[in-house]
Formats: structure tokens, sequence, C-alpha cells
């Protein structure tokens, strides 16, 4: 995987990301119109909503890769899999923060029940404990299976959070939902913007699961020469 | 499938003959039902009544799951089990299934005492009741009963059962306490409809889950 | 909420943004520290013999 992807990845990568990120930056303080109700702070929300496609593609990232290494057992699986739990976890921190700042000043209150946040959350604290029990730097081949099926096992609770959320919140559970602030897009150029800044998030985030892959490849790789050592000098 | 049966019989008879898990688990029940009622006014209270239920059975149940796997570890009867050729799937669903009798019955105490307490009124539809219940301690085993095992192997041992698993119940505490709220306040399975319907997805999915999964965990 | 009020806002949101990216990208420096330090451990085991 590493050998397929590498030369796409350290060349193409990192010049697209950092582009479609200050292009972002641009479209949200230059090009995009003043939202009318909100003021200057809806800017936020740019950042903030394309920010989820980073968390969401990390954790499901996370989830295949678990289930390829427990069916196949080759570690690049895992390395894919402890990467994208990582980054998507920056990712879900970044909306879980930017999220109240824009909540503030709009609705008065430093937090909702929005039920896209309750589920940002819910999401957040299970691949915290996936961080956790992977904090150990050596860590015992089934400590890795057992971070893999709790992958797997957070991906297929998120149906079930959605829709329990969503009743508890009172709110009917539909296919298609408009987060709040999204019905007030009327100007395309906001469309626009959210569109490049959604972009330049996805681009970030390949980017820096990239970084991440390639540094427990690394460190891997680092493990089995120590071992090598170990038994030579026996 | 014959193997599981045995499995599940003998975990049976042995809590039958010496009751160590389920007193231990419905004394920890009450223990925590009290230390609930000590802190709320115990007059006006039952409306919490249901989030205490669900509450004090999470607690009580994963302590309890966590201390009867570490036990069986520690006998050497794990090992013992996963030397003999019963399925692997077929197992997790032995130990499921022993999981939700013993919580099961250890849940009727509590829902006693939470209604002596309480004053929590008799439901109107015992059916609703029961299926709450039953739904709720199937989907909590299934998924305490697949991430039991790690409680041995790790630092942080203890804390582990309970940080795995609390964020996946979410959904299941919010329905079965919405569910269990429902039939308290005199509904019927009819108007506890979409809580129930979830709950039971939930337990599809999880017990699916752990009976495919199981095996990829206990394995040496 | 004033105008001026939630510049402050959207001034703390993207800053929150590249805080906590900053952050992850140091989290990374770090563990490249890490890596390059065990190899040069590792290098000068090499050296010197398996003993040391």
């Amino acid at each position: 995987m590493h050998r397929r992807f590498a030369p796409f990845a350290d060349r193409v990568l990192p010049p697209a990301a950092t582009i479609a990120m200050l292009a972002a930056l641009w479209c949200v303080f230059v090009y995009v119109p003043n939202e009318r109700i909100q003021g200057a702070v809806q800017r936020i929300f740019y950042f903030h909503v394309s920010c989820w496609w980073g968390a969401y593609l990390g954790f499901f990232v996370a989830a295949g890769a678990s289930a390829l290494y427990l069916w196949r057992r080759r570690v690049e699986h895992d390395w894919l899999a402890r990467a994208g739990v990582e980054v998507g976890m920056l990712f879900c921190t970044i909306g879980l923060v930017t999220g109240p700042i824009w909540a503030r000043p709009i609705w008065g209150s430093w937090w909702t029940w929005d039920p896209r946040l309750t589920m940002a959350v819910i999401l957040w604290t299970v691949f915290a404990v996936y961080l956790v029990l992977r904090s150990a730097g050596r860590e015992d081949p089934e400590i890795t299976r057992y971070a893999a099926v709790l992958a797997i096992v957070g991906i297929l609770d998120i149906p079930l959070i959605r829709i329990s959320v969503r009743l508890w919140r009172g709110m009917h559970p539909s296919v298609i939902s408009a987060p709040p602030g999204k019905g007030g897009l009327d100007d395309p150029r906001m469309v626009v913007g959210l569109l490049v800044s959604s972009i330049a998030m996805v681009l970030l985030f390949l980017w820096l699961l990239w970084l991440r892959y390639e540094g427990l490849r690394l460190r891997d790789w680092l493990y089995r020469l120590e071992d090598r050592m170990e038994e030579a000098a026996r | 499938m014959s193997g599981a049966w045995r499995i599940l019989h003998k975990d049976l008879v042995l809590e039958l003959r010496t009751r160590e898990a389920t007193s231990g688990l419905v004394l920890l029940m009450v223990l925590i039902l009290l230390t609930f009622t000590f802190a709320m006014d115990p007059e006006g209270a039952a409306e919490a009544a249901p989030a205490v239920q669900w509450v004090t059975f999470i607690f009580a149940g994963l302590m309890a799951i966590q201390r009867s796997f570490l036990v069986e570890r520690e006998n050497g009867a794990w090992y013992g089990l996963l030397l003999s050729p019963v399925d692997r799937g077929a197992l997790f669903v032995a130990k499921m299934a022993s999981n939700v009798i013993v919580l099961g019955v250890a849940q009727v105490v509590l829902m006693t005492l939470l209604a002596l307490f309480l004053g929590v009124p008799l439901p109107a539809a015992p059916l609703a009741l029961l299926l709450v219940n039953v739904l709720g301690i199937i989907g909590f085993s299934a998924l305490a009963t697949l991430f039991a095992a790690i409680s041995v192997r790790l630092r942080a041992r203890e804390m582990m059962l309970p940080l795995l698993v609390l964020p996946l119940l979410v959904p299941l505490v919010i329905c079965a306490v919405e569910a269990s709220r429902i039939v308290m306040d005199g509904g019927t399975v009819a108007s506890a409809g979409v809580w129930l319907r979830v709950l039971a997805t939930f337990d599809v999915i999880f017990a699916a889950a752990g009976w495919m999964l199981f095996e990829q965990l206990v394995e040496e | 909420m004033s105008g001026s009020d939630s510049f402050w806002y959207l001034f703390a949101g993207y800053g929150a943004f590249w805080v906590l990216l900053a952050l992850f990208l140091a989290y990374l420096g770090r563990q490249n520290r890490a890596l390059e330090k065990e190899l040069r451990a590792l290098e000068s085991r090499f050296h010197t013999g398996p003993k040391a």
C-alpha cells in the first residue's frame, strides 16, 4: 500500500492540500458575503461544517481498515486504522470546539444538544477510548484486535446513535436534515465557500492521514529491527 | 450448538449452586439504588425511576460481568473452554445467555425495590415492561460479553470495560429509559413502540456482531 | 450581540482550528523525533556490540 500511494501522497497531497486550504480561507474571509442575520461570525460555519468530513472519513476508514485487518491480518491495515482514528479525532475535536464557539454568539448558550453535536460527542468518546486502549508503546497483539473490534462496533453504532438521539430530542428522523444555519444559504457564493472548504478539509485529512500512516509504518519497522537485534544478541 | 448449551448449562448450574455472582450483583445494585435514593428527595422521585433503574443496572452489570470473567480466567477454566472444540460464536452466545439470565434475575429484584423505594406505580401493561427489560438486558449483555475479556491484560484494566462499553451503550440508555418511562406512565407496547423497535435493532446488530467478532478476541 | 463582540468569536473559532491543527502537527513531530532517537540508539548498539 505504501509503495502504491507514496508518489502521489508525497508529491501531490501537500501542495494540493495547501492550495485548497488557502483557497478556502480566501473564500471564507473575502469571497462570501456576510450572512444576513448572523453577521460576520457566521463564517465559522464554513470550517465547522466541513470539518465533519475529516472526522467521519477518519472513523470510517478506521472501521474499514480494522475489518480488513481482522480478516487478513496485514499490519498495513492496522496502521491505516489507527491513523484514521487519530486524524479523525483531530477533526472531531475541531468540530466540538468550533461548534460552541459558533453557538455562543448565535444561540446565546455554549452548548446545544443539536443531534449532530451530540453524535459527535459520543463518537469522540468511543474513539478516545480507542486511543486510550492503544496508548502503550508496544502493544499486545490482543489489544490490536480489541481496538479493531472497537472501531467496527463503533461504526455499527452510528445509525443507532443517530436515530435514538433524534428521537430523544423530539426530532422526527428524516433522511436528509438541515443543520442549524444551513437553511440560510441563500447566496450561491456561500455554497461555493462551503464546497471549497469541504474539499480543503478532505485534502488536509488525506495528507495528515498519510503522514500518520508513514509514522506508524516507520515505527513498526523500528520495532522489528529492535526485535531482530535482540534475537541476534542471544 | 450443543456445545453452547452445555456451557450455558454449566454456568447456570454453577451459579445456582454458589449464587456467587448473583448475590454480589444484587447487593451492588441495591447499594447503588440506595445511593441514588439518598441523593434525591425520595418523595417526589418516581419521575426519576427509569433513569435510576437503568444507570444502576448498567454500572452494577458492568462490574458483575467483568468480575465473572476475571474469576473464570483466574481459575484457568477459560483456557479449558478455549481448548474444547466449541465454535467461538456459540461460546459467545452461551456466555451472553448466561449473563442475560443472571442480569435478568437481578433486574427483577432491582425493579421491585425501585418500586418500593420510589413509589413507582404498577404498570398498566406488564408485557411492555417485560419487553423493555428483556430487550435492554440483551443489548447490554451483547456488548459487555463481547468486550469482557479485555479486563485481563491491561494496566488500567478495571476501567477498561466501562470505558469501552459506556459510549456504545448510549442508544440503549436513551431507548430503555424512554420506553420504561412510557410504561411507567401507563403506556402500552404500542405507545412505546418506536423505542422498543430501536432497542430490538440494537440487540440484533450487536448480538450478531458479537457472535461474529468474538473469535477474533479470544484466540491466543 | 454587537458587531465587534462577534468578531472575537470569529477569531476564536479560526484560532481554535489552527491551534488544534498545530498541536496535531507537533504531535507528529514528536513521534518523529522519538523514532529518530531510537534509531540512533539502535545504531550505536549495532556499532558497539549487542551487550551495550
